[in-house]
């Protein structure tokens, strides 16, 4: 796929596919993994409302507990601890990006999808470490390991650190420069209103920004009122369960292409886990088909 | 060896005692039979079929190893015939293996239609229960359950322990609670082998842990772990050696204090049971002198 593509179409992440209890019993007498069934779905979902870009769906649990449960270091009990130096000790999601690139054609790109170290130690009750910071650089550098392998299945790695909405610690930049040294674009999903850290948003070194537009349209204008070298990717359906009419989100497409020019990406303002299938798979094909009318002019 | 400091719970199926202290009883062998395409055709391979219980018979008391039949039922078709097999050829207690719900629940109406139901042990009691067999298991009720443990949203130890108290985040209510309702008098606690990557080590882990907080029979039948071992199936000399590891594994959990273990095909019940004597001669050794354990009477710590 050419990612250079204008008016790309992607999804942030999470997809709304949840295995049935039945499957989830036969995969066990059948001796495979569990989650096979609902990651194809999302993946299949995905490919018929014809997005460029596409996710594994993050089906296996959430964004925080996928990682939490990979990672040698953390475990989940009650809620998400740190227990024991962080390090990494295999592959998290690799296999299911694996399962997906065979499964999808060659012009459909594949997003491989991390969760960011200081989110992920801020979602945790640290129980080792006496420093946040070296538990955040320690998650950071496990963290590199699996987006290295990540890069070698995806053709972007995004990092979804939606803590910066709310704080942007001091060790921030460090944390992410570790998972920088890869050869694949890097987005950086924040969710929220980003405008108090937009400043230092735009000074990392990260090929692709992505945020909640729609949510807080304020975000037109603060972005288009700094320069930045990034490419922006724009949220133009909400993750509420209205799904929005394919000329409001046309409306929405143009705004951000008259404001950051044509190369903008698309995709919905945040992961669509908590809707129902139907409705998040009427929102991803409203989300394709402003596109198209967009490009049709 | 060790003993736990919790009472432990002990089932008397028949003459067979399943559950106690480690070292107590020993281990109760489960071998299943109708596995896979195995005797599809239900009357040319039952001789074959009787032969396998046979031997089963004669090693387990040869060995003094307590043991059962687990006869499995993929189709609504074969429960008629697998049955009445069953029921003609086993005296006592034997396991009813479904993957299936709808099933399970012709196996239920046959079974009372035969007045047999306090001879199941019923496998199995887990997440894909639905609300209809929940509620004709209530009516129409087993002597026994195997609990199966399995909990793909966290397959941690605790995860599954929370399957079993609490039903996770996939069901309701926990199993345990879920027999009781139902009126189960034998549940006996499945830890749930899964496959490398899906937490296959947390099904041994969580022998002492379900012990411990529940103080009921555990078991599992780790030999699935194996078959799904996809390394060995590249191994150049695999069928000998995935012989001998297929009965070294029931050692596991066995060492933890584990009171049944589904072993696997029936064929295999020679391996399995004679290597389940050895390691039970281990752990009541252990068990006797030091902790003070009674060693039942018919245990191969005295008969071999």
């Amino acid at each position: 796929m050419d990612i250079d593509s204008e008016l790309l179409t992607t999804v942030v992440g999470s997809y709304p596919s949840r295995p049935e209890r039945s499957e989830l019993i036969n995969s066990f007498y059948e001796k495979k993994g569990p989650f096979e069934s609902s990651l194809k779905r999302a993946v299949e979902d995905q490919l018929e409302c014809g997005l460029d870009l596409i996710s594994d769906g993050q089906t296996r649990a959430s964004m925080v507990d996928i990682f939490a449960k990979g990672l040698s270091g953390y475990r989940i009990k009650e809620r998400v601890e740190i227990v024991e130096r962080v390090k990494y000790s295999g592959e998290i999601t690799v296999e299911d990006q694996r399962l997906v690139r065979e499964i999808i054609p060659d012009r459909t790109g594949l997003k491989g999808i991390v969760t960011g170290p200081c989110t992920l130690v801020e979602s945790s009750k640290d129980m080792f470490y006496e420093d946040k910071k070296e538990a955040v650089m320690d998650t950071a550098e496990a963290l590199a390991e699996e987006a290295i392998r990540l890069s070698s299945v995806c053709d972007v790695i995004q990092i979804d650190e939606p803590l910066f909405s709310i704080d942007f610690p001091d060790h921030a930049q460090e944390s992410l420069e570790k998972l920088l040294n890869i050869d694949v674009p890097i987005a950086l999903h924040v969710c929220g209103d980003v405008t108090e850290m937009m400043e230092e948003l735009v000074e990392l070194d990260v090929d692709i920004l992505d945020h909640e537009f729609t949510t807080n349209p304020v975000l037109y204008d603060k972005f288009s009122d700094i320069d930045f070298p990034q490419r922006l990717s724009v949220g133009v359906v909400s993750t509420e369960p209205t799904v929005e009419e394919v000329e409001e989100i046309r409306k929405r497409i143009e705004k951000a292409v008259d404001l950051f020019g044509p190369k903008v990406m698309i995709d919905p303002d945040c992961g669509l886990r908590n809707l129902d299938v139907k409705t998040a798979k009427m929102k991803l094909k409203n989300m394709v088909e402003a596109k198209e009318r967009v490009q049709c002019g | 060896m060790f003993s736990y400091a919790e009472e432990q719970t002990t089932h008397e199926l028949d003459d067979m005692k399943v559950g106690g202290q480690p070292g107590e009883f020993p281990t109760l062998m489960v071998g299943t039979m109708f596995y896979e395409d195995q005797f599809k055709e239900p009357i040319s391979s039952l001789d074959e079929a009787s032969e396998l219980i046979d031997r089963q018979n004669k090693i387990s008391e040869k060995a003094s190893v307590p043991s059962m039949v687990d006869i499995f039922i993929y189709e609504k078709e074969e429960v008629r015939w697998k049955l009445d097999f069953a029921l003609d050829k086993i005296d006592g207690f034997f396991s009813v293996d479904v993957p299936e719900s709808e099933v399970r629940m012709k196996v239920l109406e046959y079974l009372e239609e035969q007045d047999s139901l306090d001879r199941v042990i019923y496998n199995s009691l887990n997440l894909g229960l639905e609300e209809e067999e929940y509620e004709l298991l209530k009516d129409k009720t087993p002597a026994g359950a195997i609990l199966l443990a399995y909990n793909p949203q966290d397959n941690s130890t605790h995860g599954r322990k929370e399957m079993i108290s609490e039903g996770g985040v996939l069901l309701d209510e926990g199993l345990l609670e879920m027999s009781e309702k139902i009126g189960v008098e034998y549940p006996l606690l499945d830890t749930a082998a899964t496959t490398f990557g899906e937490g296959a080590c947390e099904a041994v882990r969580s022998v002492p842990v379900f012990k411990t907080e529940f103080g009921l029979p555990v078991g599992c039948s780790l030999h699935n772990t194996l078959e799904a071992w996809r390394w060995l199936d590249q191994y150049e000399h695999k069928g000998e050696i995935f012989d001998i590891i297929d009965a070294a594994v029931d050692n596991l959990p066995m060492l933890l204090g584990a009171d049944f273990i589904y072993y696997g095909p029936i064929e295999n019940a020679e391996r399995s049971i004679v290597n389940a004597a050895f390691t039970d001669k281990i752990i009541a050794e252990g068990a006797q002198d030091y902790f003070g354990i009674e060693v039942s009477e018919a245990h191969p710590y005295h008969k071999l």
